[in-house]
């Protein structure tokens, strides 16, 4: 399920080579994932009918009732499409967000202050990684209610374990460097220290991470709907839609197809701009030491 | 050499066993003590009688401090008794029983597939680095990487059950055979989780492959004057072994997690697809036991990779 | 026989185009020894590697010849290339704990390298090889991994590796950085007797001109990726004519060259007498320190005492991992001692920084060993001045900036560069910045951590010119830790010698580096390096084929 790998943080790193090219893929990617937001926010409206509305018989063919088919429900698949993407964006966003800023506050407080606060913070985090993410998921939202808003506290405590380990590992580092021990010898109080020495020079594994949480957000939450305890019928939902689609897949699979596509699409963009963010901040770091 | 693998394997068994007591606490306490009524009402139904609800907490063994039940419940586990289906009534060690063997032959035959793929795919990129070819596979390692997997076996059943009609697009076979009696509905579960954990693996493995590529002792291998072939197996591979096989390790979690999506994906009757339905029925016991299942497979799994690469890295292995 | 090595007209550039090595042309006979010298960033490196026909990512060989007995290594196939590398021409490199494979075995690492050996000549190459370069030629040894070796060891093994098929030309990059003095010195003097022995044209990429005179015949000096001179070591060095290397020679600082124009001029005699009279700013009693690690307590300190006066320096020397470091964090508050006493002006100092008072952190300031680490990346040059500034004494916005830039002139910086980020910088000018930091605090005590020891040659004596200049002018203390004598000679009047946590021997520097009592100070004196004894113990030779062979291919 972690395919997406937080566990080292430092995913693939890119090539030497590409160095020219990664600098053009951020931005290139980045105003293809905003489109993409953009387009799954605000698609709905453009939808030609009601997205809960039954508009023919179900399963119809592409091209025989609407523009895309029916579903099983003989509701419109096109219309369905285009409102199927915004609770998946929007409770991803919120995700990333939420676990990002926990996480970071763990990971600095782990790093900063050692010792008790630190091994309390880490051997949480450890039992949190024991299991993969999605199991964790599952187990936090085994006795809970259901739907949208419970998934962004469940994915905050399933993701920031990962978010926590990579910014104290940076902070660590950070905290040992001659400008953190300058400070310390100027009496600075550690609020000070946090926020002056350490926060300004962890920002780029934050960031990094921060992408690769994006990616992790998608995937949790389109699975969690996929197994039903994300986002509930009857909503237009991408992962819904396949899961609802997957029974008559023989029969026809043009419901399974696109949101498929749509997920791919989204998913792909996401992870393309994730790993220029991460190549970027780790060649320009490179660079600046260099020179 | 041998005392330095028992202290690890001590060290480690010992923090395994407490890490699970631990764990056994914050599952309890996540799936029983958080909730509202939720549970009770999703066995009860919607407007249950009061008698109903009483008996369903009495069931539920609800109406007993948490202390109480989370005390019973591990003595039950350490006696090798995780109670009973709060649906079915059926014992959960029966439950798993009878469906261990499908994940079992199920992740197996991914993780026999998936390493030497993965180990070929990072290898071929990682000694290839910011070339034509590896930019390529890359390309489209990242393409696969990036979708969940129940779209990857969406995507795999509509070409193979809608388009091509080779392959069925659900796992059924006789609940008392071996899936491994019936291959052509195990083709679909595999390849959906060998291409996705594989991919991400071999990610991995080619950045470990690279970073060892980038050595300087791999630069001075080559002015030694060794041929390329020879730098590769001799200096290359042997050292990003090591770190290659924590990855492999860590690929087992994502197996595992993968097997919950996919087992359900194909209504394959596995743990994965079992624990799936346990949660969205709220069957406490069997989520339970499951998950503590998993997490003591899964613990002793790392540690035979973190003992593996003990073994196989010098400096670790000599120096205690 | 062909001459062992002939480059002519060698143009190394990067991918961008930008050119590292230029139009270098020179030759050397066998048994013959060149250094190349010259600081970071003159393409030093890069040159020695294109010695062997090989270019980093991103470098590009662009043109010229590199001939090793006759075979040209410059755009010829890889394969051809190849075949050249470690037969004819081998490499040591910088670290040898960074070169060697750690999980393969040393013997093996060596043996690998031997071609067309049947399986029993090749062992017993390899054994050869072993003791030629003094290491233990046994199995057991041949067993051991990289990381169960010494750091002389390793290197030693570098050695092996290149020596093992008998090449006709050795290329050494800085083969001593990593090592002590000690070991550099019997590592080098072992390179001398091989050459010798094995009639091998050495070549010796260096930045220290003591060691190039006294271990090779010629030098080229380099600098922007160009040789700006060459020619006989001693001669070069005693007489350089280019401008730069005559910058660089003047810059070499010389424990021996210090030690005896002190003696004869008699300079700065105030800290015998009058000064003792005044009490301590700084007194260390019986100081114990060390740090915990897995295998147990490394001793770091173990009983030192020493006091130290207003406006006097005190040099603490000594190896790495001597103690050295400890002592300094000890008495600035970042290290805590096991026992043991730090007063400043008679009243006893915290052992944590976080428990002194702001005015003992004022009064004695810290400059950090790595320039580059530092300063704060994410601030600017002057936001690190204005800093301790306000903490200290309360000066704040115009005023702090103000102050701030004409401690930044007092210093020397270039004042555009108030607004640069330390990325930006060199490490000369950081660790300025660093010195100009701590002066803010208008401190008594400058604690000094090896503040050169990144630093190339030129740079390294501008700044210690800067701090004799400040101690003259504020009066200020110094606790200078160093493992350079040179250095130590220039500033300090008194020095303490300490080996694994002791002291060896504590006095004026030039009684102890004159005339050494400890026996492990004689031996630390011996093997430092001195550009001044080698030019006065060799006698340059008479043109010999060397010099024969620059004119020939000048011409």
């Amino acid at each position: 399920m972690s395919t997406v790998d937080m566990n080292t943080g430092a995913a693939p790193t890119g090539g030497a080579g590409p160095r020219r090219r990664g600098s053009v893929v951020p931005p290139v990617s980045g105003c293809v994932l905003l489109t993409l937001v953009l387009f799954a926010l605000f698609a709905p409206f453009l939808a030609p009918h009601p997205a809960n509305a039954p508009i023919g018989v179900p399963y119809a063919m592409p091209g025989d009732v609407g523009v895309l088919g029916t579903d099983y429900l003989g509701r419109d698949l096109l219309s369905r499409i285009l409102a199927g993407g915004r609770s998946l964006v929007l409770v991803a966003a919120a995700c990333t967000f939420t676990a990002g800023l926990l996480g970071t506050a763990l990971g600095l407080m782990a790093g900063y202050r050692r010792g008790l606060v630190d091994a309390v913070i880490m051997r949480v985090v450890d039992l949190l990684l024991i299991l993969p993410p999605l199991v964790v998921l599952l187990v936090l939202t085994s006795g809970a209610e259901r739907g949208p808003r419970m998934l962004i506290p469940v994915i905050m405590i399933s993701a920031s374990p990962y978010v926590a380990r990579v910014v104290r590992t940076a902070t660590l580092d950070v905290a040992r460097s001659s400008y953190v021990e300058a400070a310390v010898l100027r009496g600075e109080k550690a609020r000070a220290i946090l926020v002056r020495e350490i926060l300004p020079n962890v920002a780029g594994p934050v960031l990094a991470i921060t992408g690769l949480l994006m990616i992790y957000a998608i995937f949790v939450v389109a699975s969690a709907s996929f197994l039903g305890v994300g986002i509930q019928p009857p909503a237009a939902d991408w992962s819904l839609m396949i899961k609802e689609g997957m029974p008559a897949i023989t029969l026809n699979a043009w419901p399974v197809i696109f949101p498929a596509a749509c997920i791919v699409v989204l998913a792909v963009a996401v992870n393309i701009f994730a790993e220029g963010l991460h190549r970027r901040i780790a060649g320009g770091r490179a660079g600046r030491r260099g020179a | 050499m041998g005392r330095a693998v028992t202290a690890f394997l001590a060290r480690r068994l010992t923090t395994s066993v407490v890490m699970l007591f631990a764990l056994s606490v914050v599952v309890f306490a996540a799936i029983e003590v958080l909730p509202g009524d939720a549970a009770i009402y999703a066995i009860a139904g919607q407007n249950p009688t009061a008698e109903l609800l009483e008996q369903t907490r009495h069931q539920l063994g609800l109406d007993r401090s948490a202390p109480e039940r989370y005390f019973s419940w591990l003595l039950g586990i350490l006696r090798g008794d995780f109670g009973q289906s709060a649906l079915t009534g059926q014992s959960v060690s029966g439950v798993v029983g009878d469906r261990v063997g499908n994940t079992v032959a199920l992740g197996s035959l991914t993780i026999l597939f998936m390493i030497p793929l993965a180990l070929a795919l990072g290898v071929f990129g990682g000694t290839r680095e910011g070339r034509r070819a590896d930019r390529t596979t890359s390309a489209l390692i990242l393409a696969v990487v990036a979708v969940p997997e129940f779209v990857l076996a969406a995507a795999l059943t509509a070409l193979f059950s809608f388009g091509l009609h080779w392959l069925p697009a659900t796992s059924l076979f006789p609940t008392e055979d071996s899936p491994l009696l019936h291959p052509e509905v195990l083709v679909l579960p595999v390849l959906t989780l060998v291409l996705f954990s594989a991919s991400g693996a071999s990610r991995q493995v080619r950045a470990g492959v690279a970073d060892v590529m980038r050595s300087r002792y791999v630069e001075m291998a080559r002015l030694k004057g060794l041929p390329e072939r020879r730098v590769v197996l001799r200096h290359v591979i042997p050292n990003s072994i090591a770190p290659s096989l924590q990855i492999l390790a860590s690929s087992i979690g994502v197996v595992t997690g993968g097997s919950v999506i996919v087992e359900t994906v194909f209504s394959y009757p596995g743990l994965g697809s079992a624990l799936a339905t346990a949660v969205t029925t709220r069957d406490f016991p069997l989520v339970e036991g499951v998950v503590m299942l998993l997490a003591t497979t899964l613990l002793l799994a790392y540690t035979a990779a973190d003992l593996a690469v003990l073994l196989l890295t010098p400096k670790l292995r000599t120096t205690s | 026989m062909s001459t062992p090595l002939v480059v002519e007209g060698l143009r190394v550039a990067d991918h961008a185009g930008r050119v590292i090595v230029e139009d270098v042309s020179f030759s050397i006979a066998a048994g013959q020894s060149v250094g190349i010298v010259g600081e970071s960033g003159s393409g030093k490196t890069t040159m020695a590697l294109a010695l062997l026909g090989w270019a980093r990512n991103g470098v590009r060989l662009v043109a010229g010849s590199v001939q090793v007995s006759g075979v040209e290594l410059v755009g010829r196939p890889e394969e051809a290339v190849r075949k050249a590398r470690g037969r004819l021409v081998s490499y040591v490199p910088q670290a040898p704990a960074a070169a060697l494979n750690p999980s393969m075995r040393v013997g093996r690492q060596v043996a690998e390298t031997v071609v067309g050996l049947s399986p029993d000549e090749r062992a017993e190459r390899v054994r050869q090889t072993f003791e030629l370069v003094e290491l233990p030629s046994d199995a057991e040894f041949q067993r051991r991994y990289p990381h169960e070796l010494s750091g002389g060891q390793q290197q030693r093994v570098g050695l092996a590796m290149a020596l093992v098929n008998r090449p006709r030309v050795l290329v050494l990059d800085e083969p001593t950085t990593g090592l002590d003095v000690i070991t550099q010195e019997a590592v080098l003097a072992e390179v001398d007797r091989l050459r010798a022995e094995l009639a091998i044209a050495v070549v010796s990429i260096s930045h220290d001109l003591a060691l190039v005179a006294k271990h090779t015949e010629r030098v080229i000096v380099m600098h922007n990726g160009r040789m700006v001179e060459q020619g006989d070591s001693h001669t070069v060095l005693a007489n350089p004519e280019h401008p730069y290397t005559r910058s660089l020679v003047a810059a070499v600082v010389d424990h021996r060259a210090a030690a005896e124009s002190r003696v004869a001029d008699g300079t700065r005699p105030e800290s015998g007498t009058a000064a003792r009279e005044r009490p301590p700013l700084l007194s260390v009693r019986d100081l114990h320190a060390g740090h915990g690690t897995r295998r147990g307590r490394v001793v770091a300190a173990e009983g030192i005492t020493f006091e130290l006066r207003a406006g006097e320096c005190l040099a603490v020397v000594g190896q790495s991992g001597s103690g050295k470091t400890t002592i300094a964090r000890s008495v600035v508050g970042l290290h805590q001692p096991d026992r043991g006493s730090i007063l400043l002006d008679g009243a006893p100092l915290a052992s944590r920084a976080d428990r002194r008072s702001r005015d003992q952190l004022r009064r004695v300031q810290y400059v950090f060993q790595d320039p580059f680490a530092s300063l704060n990346p994410r601030r600017t040059v002057l936001d690190s001045v204005v800093r301790p500034l306000g903490v200290f004494k309360g000066v704040r916005g115009a005023e702090a900036e103000d102050q701030a830039r004409r401690l930044l002139d007092r210093v020397r910086l270039r004042p555009e560069l108030a607004d640069a980020f330390p990325g930006e910088l060199s490490g000369g000018e950081c660790q300025r910045v660093a010195i100009a930091r701590a002066l803010a605090a208008a401190p008594d005590l400058l604690v000094c951590d090896e503040i050169t020891s990144a630093l190339d040659v030129s740079v390294q004596s501008s700044v210690l010119d800067l701090v004799n200049e400040l101690r003259r002018d504020l009066g200020l203390a110094l606790l200078f830790i160093s493992h350079d004598l040179g250095v130590v000679s220039t500033v300090a009047e008194h020095v303490l010698v300490l080996e694994r946590g002791q002291c060896r021997e504590f006095g004026p520097v030039h009684d102890v580096l004159g005339t050494p009592g400890h026996e492990y100070t004689r031996r630390l004196v011996a093997a430092a390096p001195s550009l001044s004894a080698a030019l006065v113990r060799a006698v340059p030779a008479a043109p010999g084929p060397g010099a024969a062979d620059i004119t020939e291919v000048l011409q």
